[in-house]
């Protein structure tokens, strides 16, 4: 490894950090460098270690800290007037949760945020009135919550109570917490919900699935490995995440990733669209039925391969992957417009990049395809 | 060396440093060195730590045609080193104390 090596690796691996961090970062890398000399440069290149070893060892200590929940701070806004209390301002309960190896989420309604804490244990935030039960068999943690239809559709059931109590329970008090301490990497989590959305942000999960009906699901600085997703009519946002293998499903939403690094996944949309932008894409699968693709300003290793019914597929920027990414077009009634020259190749075209490491395999039925 | 040195141990150093003279990331990496086998990627949190809590300060300045970074130590880092000066005599202390048997329960 090189110097230039080096340092592109760490860029891809310390996307995950803001920008501020990512900046101060690489500027000390790359002054160390300077500073060894290129005599030097072997040494300090073994006195460093991998860059993966580096990125994750930063990535650990300077990644911004969790917001730490208070749980007094709540406590203390009850005011005397309790029976004026607003709906808004429903009292917050914690639960601390056993020890699990697999932990397993089911709500109707709610919305979850999956956070980190430096808590040795996990816990959960919620409503004082939630709703929620908690079962554990063996390794096995399971958390439910559900609407109880049971009161609401009771025998004195009025519009009023359809309108004051069923929007209240699906708008307002269903907003779950769960603070995972950072060394839960190894367990498995498996989260279904109903109508409300994910949010997960700066974690590390290998194993699981995450799965919702109507809601969106959004990942940010998140490193996920072996991982199923899946929206119904949901969108799905990955930003600045690492993905190590996955499978990712979507019905009617769209699908965005945003600065992330890919290196094994399987996408398959129905009618939404799929936007990838500033991400490193490797052994990447898109199957796509009448959304439209587009990738601005990603980077492509190994196979990659788009297929698409009815939809378009364009990338921009990608000039920068000219040299080393080869493609193979393949249209049935849609058109292709590139500047790259092209060769008749089979049924479609190809473009032989001049020091090929990389494979595109771009398929659409009756879409465009756009290549600049 | 055989013993690790801790974190805080390494604040301490990199402080102690900085307080006769300013200096910059490779210096203090390779001095820490000197001491203990540490990765740059375990002195370069410490590093920003110390920037973060307010006891060192930076500034950019042209060498040989390019910018090095240097660190500068603040008063409130001074006042750390004061701190932790003391800690380490008294860890010293403990630590001799109970090899040559002065320290008994």
């Amino acid at each position: 490894m090189t110097r230039a090596q080096f340092l592109k690796e760490l860029e891809v691996k310390l996307q995950p950090l803001s920008r501020k961090e990512y900046d101060e970062a690489m500027e000390y890398f790359t002054e160390l460098f300077d500073e060894a000399g290129s005599e030097n440069e072997d040494a300090i290149l073994k006195d460093l270690g991998t860059p993966e070893e580096v990125a994750k060892e930063l990535l650990s200590k300077l990644a911004s800290t969790p917001i730490i929940i208070q749980r007094e701070q709540s406590r203390e806004k009850k005011s005397s007037f309790s029976q004026a209390k607003s709906d808004f301002d429903k009292e917050k309960k914690r639960i601390d949760l056993l020890d699990f190896k697999r932990l397993s989420i089911r709500f109707d309604t709610a919305d979850l945020s999956i956070l980190p804490t430096n808590e040795e244990t996990a816990y959960l935030i919620c409503d004082e009135d939630s709703g929620v039960t908690i079962e554990n068999q063996a390794d096995l943690l399971t958390i439910r919550q559900s609407f109880n239809q049971k009161e609401i559709f009771s025998s004195n059931f009025t519009l009023k109570t359809l309108i004051q109590d069923i929007t209240q329970q699906i708008f307002l008090d269903n907003h779950f917490q769960l603070y995972l301490p950072k060394n839960y990497q190894q367990k498995v989590l498996t989260v279904q919900l109903g109508n409300g959305d994910v949010n997960l942000e700066n974690l590390a999960i290998s194993g699981g699935t995450i799965q919702t009906g109507s809601g969106d699901i959004l990942c940010k600085n998140c490193h996920l490995s072996q991982m199923n997703i899946g929206a119904g009519a949901g969108d799905i946002g990955l930003l600045s995440c690492q993905i190590d293998k996955g499978n990712l499903q979507i019905g009617s939403g769209d699908i965005s990733l945003t600065n992330s690094q890919v290196k094994q996944l399987q996408i398959e949309l129905a009618s939404g669209d799929i936007d990838c932008t500033l991400s490193q894409l490797e052994n990447l699968d898109i199957d796509c039925a009448s959304g439209d693709m587009e990738l601005t300003n990603c980077q492509f290793i190994g196979k990659t391969s788009l297929t698409n019914v009815s939809g378009d597929i364009s990338f921009r920027d990608f000039h920068s992957n000219a040299n080393t990414t080869s493609l193979y077009i393949e249209t049935a009634f849609g058109d292709c417009d590139t500047n790259l020259t092209l060769s008749p190749n089979g049924r479609g075209f190809a473009y032989h990049a001049p020091q090929a490491s990389a494979e595109l395999h771009i398929q659409s039925q009756t879409g465009d395809i756009e290549i600049f | 060396m055989y013993y690790p040195v801790s974190s805080v141990l390494i604040e301490f150093l990199v402080l102690s440093m900085l307080e006769k003279q300013d200096s910059y990331g490779y210096e203090i990496s390779q001095t820490v060195k000197i001491a203990t086998d540490i990765k740059e990627s375990t002195l370069y949190p410490i590093l920003k730590k110390l920037q973060q809590a307010g006891f060192v300060t930076t500034y950019t300045q042209e060498y040989q045609g390019r910018k090095r970074k240097y660190y500068a130590i603040s008063n409130v880092g001074r006042e750390q080193i004061r701190f932790l000066e003391q800690e380490w005599l008294t860890y010293k202390k403990t630590i001799d104390g109970i090899i040559e048997g002065s320290l008994r329960k």
